[in-house]
């Protein structure tokens, strides 16, 4: 049982119940989301882009998604982005070293390695070190770098909203649910 | 100097440059989300629904986003938000308080000191124990109580933009932004 309750889609208001009811079979997180008003919409559109608009490649969006939920403990965003990232090309080898806390190994290359160790530091202290950004930013460039940054802020956003409401878990969504959320 | 250049606008993506044109002020903060491309327009926009369209009493959300400052060590966030805070009624103690680090002073009254109390929470364990959940959805709606969540993670995502490229403090916006946001918000 989760937390909050659901809200009724009929009790949101109207740009909010709008969104939802155009979204195909839309999984726990957007029903419950439901409570934040006029913010539901750029929330779900601001996804959108990160998912789909970044010039960060989405293998290592993915793979600084499942390192902010692992380390926040918050399993739906886990599981969720679990099924995203190997669909994404994610391997299973990088998949268990994350799930293990593990950001740096053999099954990483050299881009991930500090693509990882960068969101590593940012979502725990926040400012990454002189030497750190240094390095970030000859091997990528300053749009990716700043993708970077908001995929981590964003989803330790997400995980927060997911654990306080206590969301039910359920089946991770497939792709059209991902492509519907830019709300075109 | 910034930790990383502002992006130049000649070259940055049209949707972001003319979501740059159409604010209705010019902070160096905002210029740095040009790196960000079509993510610059939906952030820039979730923020704004959270400053004007929130449940949640501004004095609440300014609270909390001063806590949210001051615990990620944003400059720049602090300095904004100090001018918001004020304009909407936060007190000159309850500042002092925060910037030096208290969050339960005799200047905060009970659902302000619960507030802040599930704020350290929401950022340093993610998920809010029961008892101070339960505490606060006995003052506050559901809504506000997920508004709240948002916008304490929401500026937690702000510092780190702030503090990863190390935009440069300018002069506070203050309520002229809020108004200005406002009047966006009805075009």
């Amino acid at each position: 049982m989760a937390r909050l309750p659901y809200l009724d889609p009929k009790d949101a208001v109207p740009s909010a119940r709008a969104a939802y009811e155009s979204l195909p079979d839309p999984v726990n997180i957007f029903r419950i989301l439901l409570h934040m008003g006029e913010s539901y919409v750029p929330m779900l559109q601001l996804g959108s882009k990160i998912l789909t608009a970044q010039k960060l490649s989405p293998i290592l969006r993915e793979l600084v998604i499942l390192h902010v939920a692992h380390t926040s403990r918050s399993d739906y965003e886990w599981v969720h982005h679990k099924a995203h990232a190997l669909r994404d090309g994610v391997t299973p080898e990088q998949v268990a070293a994350l799930e293990s806390g593990q950001i740096s190994g053999p099954c990483f290359d050299d881009t991930e390695t500090v693509v990882l160790a960068l969101a590593d530091q940012v979502m725990t202290d926040v400012k990454p070190t002189d030497d750190m950004l240094a390095e970030a930013r000859k091997m990528t460039s300053d749009q990716e770098v700043t993708e970077v940054t908001l995929t981590v802020g964003f989803y330790m956003l997400m995980a927060r909203l997911m654990e306080t409401t206590g969301v039910d878990m359920d089946e991770p969504p497939g792709q059209e649910l991902i492509d519907a959320l830019s709300l075109d | 100097m910034p930790r990383m250049p502002y992006p130049d606008m000649d070259s940055i993506s049209e949707v972001a440059r003319q979501t740059l044109e159409s604010m209705p002020v010019s902070l160096n903060i905002l210029r740095m989300t040009g790196h960000l491309d079509e993510g610059c327009p939906a952030l820039l926009k979730l923020g704004s629904k959270i400053l004007t369209t929130q449940d949640l009493s501004p004095v609440l959300r300014e609270l909390a986003i001063l806590r949210v400052a001051r615990l990620s060590g944003a400059e720049y966030e602090w300095v904004q938000h100090v001018a918001f805070a004020k304009d909407v009624g936060v007190t000159p103690d309850q500042i002092t308080a925060l910037d030096q680090g208290r969050r339960t002073d005799n200047c905060f009254d009970e659902l302000e000191a619960l507030v802040l109390a599930f704020t350290d929470q929401v950022v340093n364990s993610v998920r809010p124990s029961d008892l101070v959940l339960q505490n606060l959805r006995e003052k506050l709606s559901d809504r506000e109580v997920m508004e709240l969540t948002c916008a304490i993670g929401f500026y937690m995502l702000m510092a780190r933009i702030m503090e990863v490229t190390g935009v440069e403090v300018d002069p506070p916006g203050g309520i002229e932004v809020l108004e200005a946001l406002n009047e966006k918000n009805k075009t």
